[in-house]
């Protein structure tokens, strides 16, 4: 575990350093959820029914909007080849990127949401849901946008494959994410949406840590 | 200085290596020795597979024909792990722009399980302690290759593998790291080195290995190997 430990420090002090990068992704999120309900009119019933859809996409593409520099500047620098000749195994380096992924980019957010929710009208209660479908959801997030980095690593036009691998797999996590709000919102029972969430989350996470160590191997040509 | 220990008297052997860069076949049935003490000096022209071998050799590249072995001389078994045993410089530095030069330092000291007097032993080695607190950004090309050479002083291994170490640094620093290098092959070690330019010393104690395509194919490949005097 000291190569994860020594790999987590290097991550959290670089992205510490590069606050731009993670302010980039909050103004993102920020600055467009607040645009729909300008788009939208002031219709409060349909504020508060789109806003559990509108505020998972705009995270999910503010996600997006951070792998880019995942693992290419990396890639750039020399720094994988590196850690792929050093004595620690990838998959410590790759649950480095991985935590300080979810706690730096996908936790402001979640932190950011209710906020962001005023606009919408959305109740309190409601807002919570959400706030905890994210809290659920986000950890899925990060592991799909780790796989979808690490495979387009090496790629001409890398960064412009990460959505179109990432996006579409995401699908079941919008869904079930959105679940989780919409059903309470029409007093229907949420939990299948809630364990399908939760299933997502730890499923993904040993399945993108594999792939995304695997991937970094195969990509050095 | 001397490195503190000596390294094991190994030998490695490369057989029929291939190597195979997208369409294009660069190389095929190079085969050669490397041993304990031995220096060689890879030259050939721009794109004829200087590089593609280093990274063959270090693991970066997958070998598409043949294979690697060591052996060290006792018949001792010990498992092939090229990730104990080569230490690789590439073109780049692997430095992070954003860290100090004594913060990526650190890191690879922690990377590579090295004692804090390790550390110590390649600041001093490299003569790093002018712009430790520096961000690497801020460097110069040549202070960037020094701290990227500080990497194989930190922790110790038994075969570098030096693509164009020299490229940047000025004339006292090749003097440096020239010393650095014969220290190395004094302690036992085996390096293998690009460079374009001669080095004191360089010539003198190198093995020269030129890889040069043969003329009308792209595949077919000479080495010529000759001990200097």
């Amino acid at each position: 575990m000291t190569g994860f430990w020594t790999c987590f420090g290097r991550e959290w002090r670089l992205s510490l350093r590069r606050t731009g990068d993670l302010l980039t992704v909050v103004m993102f999120f920020a600055i467009t959820l607040s645009l729909f309900p300008f788009g939208l009119g002031v219709g409060k019933d349909l504020l508060q029914q789109t806003a559990p859809a509108i505020v998972w996409v705009v995270g999910m593409l503010a996600v997006l909007l951070s792998l880019d520099a995942l693992f290419a500047r990396d890639e750039r620098s020399g720094m994988l080849d590196q850690i792929l000749l050093s004595p620690i195994m990838s998959l410590e380096y790759v649950l480095a990127k991985w935590l300080v992924h979810w706690l730096l980019t996908a936790l402001p957010l979640v932190a950011m949401t209710p906020v962001m929710t005023l606009l919408y009208f959305l109740p309190g209660q409601a807002t919570l849901l959400l706030v905890l479908s994210l809290l659920l959801g986000t950890p899925s997030l990060t592991s799909l946008g780790l796989i979808a980095a690490s495979l387009s690593l090496g790629a001409r036009k890398g960064g412009l494959l990460i959505p179109l691998i990432a996006l579409p797999l995401m699908i079941p996590v919008l869904i079930f994410g959105v679940g989780t709000v919409t059903l309470s919102q029409q007093a229907m029972n949420a939990a299948s949406a809630w364990y399908a969430l939760a299933a997502l989350a730890f499923l993904l996470l040993p399945v993108s840590l594999a792939t995304a160590s695997l991937a970094l191997h195969h990509n050095r040509s | 200085m001397t490195s503190p220990t000596a390294h094991p008297a190994l030998c490695h052997r490369f057989v029929d290596l291939a190597c195979l860069r997208g369409e294009l076949l660069l190389y095929r049935g190079l085969s050669f020795e490397l041993r304990s003490g031995d220096l060689v000096w890879l030259k050939g022209p721009n794109g004829v597979g200087k590089s593609s071998l280093l990274r063959q050799l270090a693991g970066l590249l997958p070998i598409e024909e043949g294979h690697m072995a060591w052996q060290a001389p006792n018949q001792q078994q010990t498992p092939v792990d090229g990730k104990a045993l080569f230490h690789y410089l590439g073109h780049t530095n692997a430095l992070d722009e954003d860290l100090s030069v004594e913060d990526s330092l650190a890191f690879w000291q922690r990377l590579y399980r090295a004692s804090p007097q390790d550390l110590t032993h390649a600041i001093k080695a490299l003569r790093l302690e002018a712009f430790l607190a520096t961000p690497c950004r801020y460097l110069s090309s040549g202070q960037r290759r020094r701290t990227a050479l500080a990497r194989l002083m930190i922790c110790p291994r038994p075969v570098w593998l030096l693509d164009e170490p020299l490229v940047g640094l000025d004339q006292a620093s090749v003097g440096w790291v020239m010393a650095l290098i014969h220290d190395h092959i004094a302690a036992n070690g085996a390096c293998i080195l690009i460079s374009h330019q001669d080095a004191p010393g360089l010539s003198q104690t190198a093995t020269v290995m030129t890889l040069a395509p043969k003329a009308g194919t792209v595949s077919g490949l000479e080495i010529s190997e000759a001990r200097a005097s």
